[in-house]
């Protein structure tokens, strides 16, 4: 039975890696003509520097295409300090609203109507100057990125809407997180 | 994005011919991505990674598909890199420290760690500052990389990412450990990769040459395009180039030359309805070459069994097959195509049997255009005959296929009309049925017999008919396409031929530019 599951498992993740990779040659076919396409360094610029103005559209970029999520996915692989897997099979995901990797833990507490807040920390000290660490997820096919700045008890904290792709991020667990610092 | 601002020299004074811009879009995207990557800084000014004349040398070496060097010399430095690094050693050296500068790669090369492999060395050999070396050894193998080139071998390595999967993990794993061969192996790789990605962004080399070539003399002579008199010229004039030897080459290359600039000004017209610029979009003379195929004929179909042509009557035929519009609007050039491109080739096979003399040269000494346009009237007959052969297998099977091919010529539907063929619903049944009762029919079946009767041909005669009776429809289809084809060169050229038919001072005076031509290229 659970062979079975798996098999049909395994053919729906072709169909769609299929239907994504038509879906990025379109996407990169149609991108040349209007300027959009990314380089490679403009890809490894954006997970470096999330925050940056040509970042937030060139990650959206991103997200639209297979090839450039594949690349993303490679330099966070080797450009974040620490890597948290997914948690659980996403037939079992519910939501978290803590989750403890091997080298940090995430806390994420809802504030207001609207509001909640992330915090980070970080279970060995890191040598690095940055008051500001960034945690890039990937959820659904899609990646977001949180910025969160060092407080006086040397824990990472930052704020996101509730209604947003990167709360939903924070809090599935199947998310694969990077903390990316200089 | 304007390439032909950006393009070497040797490349741009050729990008400001109207034709000679053939590279694709995507491909001049390519170049402006790489002309506006920068290296990574927080806030300030931002720093171009690639330097402008550097970015220029690297599009035209792959516009002018000179790249196994690059291949070559990337793949040493990246093999350098790996051997005396970590196993991120390639994301890191060009992308983190961004060591794509002469003074940053020797800097590199300076500190790294003793070469991993036995027998194998990577050592900077310092210089003038600027033209440092790094010398690297794998046993007998040595190569030196100068740090002048490394922006190059940066830009070459950002654009390889552009199209090729998964190219860091490769390169690692290819080369980690690994000796002299894993080098030429994957330098080799990497050139078929940038092969395939260029086939579908750049017109193929010889092509590109010989476009190059042809507009080159339309700007020297200040001509639109070519007529008749100038593809002859064009051809003298070529009597020392590679591929321009023979007359029906040439011939055969302008004519493509036109098709893929009246495709492209088609297209060109067609997307810009509104400002129609008399500059050529390279997008679409580009594809205009991938759309030949379209308008062709295919000849050799026809003279497989049903063998509907002989092969010596396809061989008169063929340039119309392949180029119908061209054959139409360059009578004398597909007359002296048939004509002199045979006497030509008899005269090469001569010069390779060794046995070339002066008769060699012998022309004939009838007047070949006026036979050859008798050939192409008698032509148009004997398709007449070939299709009514065909329609009387069909009838014969009771095939409803008869009636596309009845309708293939019109005037046959006109007259059943007069015998109340507006009555009946134009069921395909119904009017195969009035065919088949129709006196006016009974007298053109009969000739359809006899028609069938004179034909002896493969798939005529009674043992080798095929069962398949769509491959007789389809081909006679094809058949009566290449017949009105001819037709209409016939008509539109009436008084060219005539001419050509009535007086041979023309086929004379062709002949002796051939002749005297040829003798000189023999050396004769």
């Amino acid at each position: 039975m659970n062979q079975q599951k798996d098999d049909i498992d395994e053919e729906i993740f072709t169909a769609l890696q299929a239907y994504e990779a038509l879906k990025s040659h379109y996407l990169s076919t149609s991108a040349s003509s209007n300027h959009l396409r990314l380089s490679f360094t403009e890809i490894m610029h954006c997970a470096r520097a999330p925050r940056a103005p040509e970042s937030i559209v060139q990650l959206s970029l991103i997200n639209k295409s297979l090839d450039y999520r594949r690349k993303y996915r490679f330099v966070l692989q080797n450009l974040a300090r620490i890597h948290s897997p997914k948690q659980v099979a996403a037939s079992t995901a519910e939501s978290l609203l803590t989750r403890e990797a091997a080298e940090f833990s995430l806390n994420v507490k809802n504030m207001s109507e609207h509001y909640a807040s992330v915090t980070l920390k970080l279970k060995q000290a890191y040598e690095h100057s940055d008051e500001t660490l960034y945690l890039h997820c990937e959820a659904d096919d899609a990646f977001v990125t949180i910025s969160v700045r060092r407080n006086e008890e040397d824990a990472y904290v930052g704020q996101v809407e509730q209604a947003s792709k990167e709360y939903n991020a924070l809090l599935s667990p199947t998310s694969e997180m990077y903390v990316v610092y200089e | 994005m304007n390439i032909e601002a950006r393009e070497g020299d040797a490349h741009r004074g050729a990008l400001k011919q109207d034709f000679a811009v053939e590279v694709s879009e995507h491909l001049r995207a390519d170049f402006t991505l790489l002309r506006e990557a920068c290296l990574f800084t927080s806030g300030d000014a931002q720093k171009r990674k690639f330097t402008e004349k550097t970015v220029d040398k690297f599009s035209q070496h792959i516009v002018c598909r000179h790249y196994s060097g690059l291949c070559y010399e990337l793949t040493h430095l990246c093999w350098a890199i790996i051997n005396t690094g970590s196993n991120a050693s390639l994301l890191d050296y060009f992308y983190i420290h961004e060591n794509i500068k002469p003074e940053r790669f020797t800097s590199h090369f300076t500190q790294v760690n003793e070469c991993q492999i036995p027998q194998a060395s990577v050592r900077l050999n310092a210089q003038e500052a600027g033209a440092d070396f790094l010398d690297i050894t794998i046993h007998n193998h040595q190569f030196s990389l100068s740090a002048s080139r490394i922006n190059l071998l940066a830009t070459c390595l950002e654009w390889l990412l552009n199209f090729v999967p998964k190219l860091l993990e490769t390169l690692y794993e290819g080369l980690n450990g690994k000796s002299y061969n894993a080098i030429q192996s994957m330098a080799s790789d990497l050139q078929k990769q940038i092969y395939h990605y260029l086939h579908d962004h750049l017109p193929p080399a010889k092509v590109q040459a010989k476009f190059h070539l042809m507009s080159q003399y339309l700007s020297t002579q200040s001509l639109p395009q070519f007529d008749d008199e100038h593809i002859l010229l064009f051809w003298l004039k070529g009597r020392e180039r590679q591929g321009m030897s023979r007359f029906s080459t040439v011939v055969r290359d302008i004519f493509q030359y036109h098709q893929a600039l009246a495709s492209a000004q088609n297209a060109n017209a067609m997307l810009h309805a509104n400002d129609i610029s008399e500059h050529l979009e390279s997008e679409t003379v580009f594809s205009a070459l991938e759309a030949f195929a379209d308008e062709q004929i295919n000849l050799h179909i026809l003279t497989e069994v049903p063998k509907l042509l002989s092969k010596q009557q396809a061989e008169k035929l063929q340039l119309i097959a392949d180029h119908p519009k061209q054959s139409e609007n360059f009578p004398l050039s597909l007359m002296r195509y048939v004509v002199f491109g045979q006497y030509q080739a008899k005269c090469i096979q001569a010069q390779r049997n060794q046995v070339l003399s002066i008769d060699s040269f012998a022309l004939p000494p009838l007047n070949e255009y006026a036979a050859l346009l008798q050939t192409f009237t008698a032509q148009v007959k004997l398709v007449e005959q070939t299709w009514m052969a065909v329609l009387h297998i069909l009838f014969l099977e009771d095939s409803d296929d008869a009636l596309a091919l009845l309708s293939a010529k019109s005037n046959f539907l006109d007259i059943l009309s007069n015998e109340k063929v507006n009555s009946y619903d134009r069921n395909k049944k119904d009017l195969l049925t009035l065919i088949n009762e129709s006196e006016v029919f009974k007298g053109f079946k009969a000739q359809c017999k006899q028609a069938y009767a004179r034909n002896n041909r493969q798939g005529f005669t009674a043992s080798s008919q095929l069962s398949d009776l769509t491959l007789y429809s389809d081909n006679t289809l094809l058949l009566l396409g290449l017949s009105k084809t001819l037709e209409r060169i016939l008509h539109k050229n009436e008084a060219l031929f005539t001419n050509l038919s009535s007086d041979d001072a023309k086929y004379r005076s062709d002949g002796c530019i051939f002749k005297d031509e040829l003798m000189q290229r023999m050396k004769l």
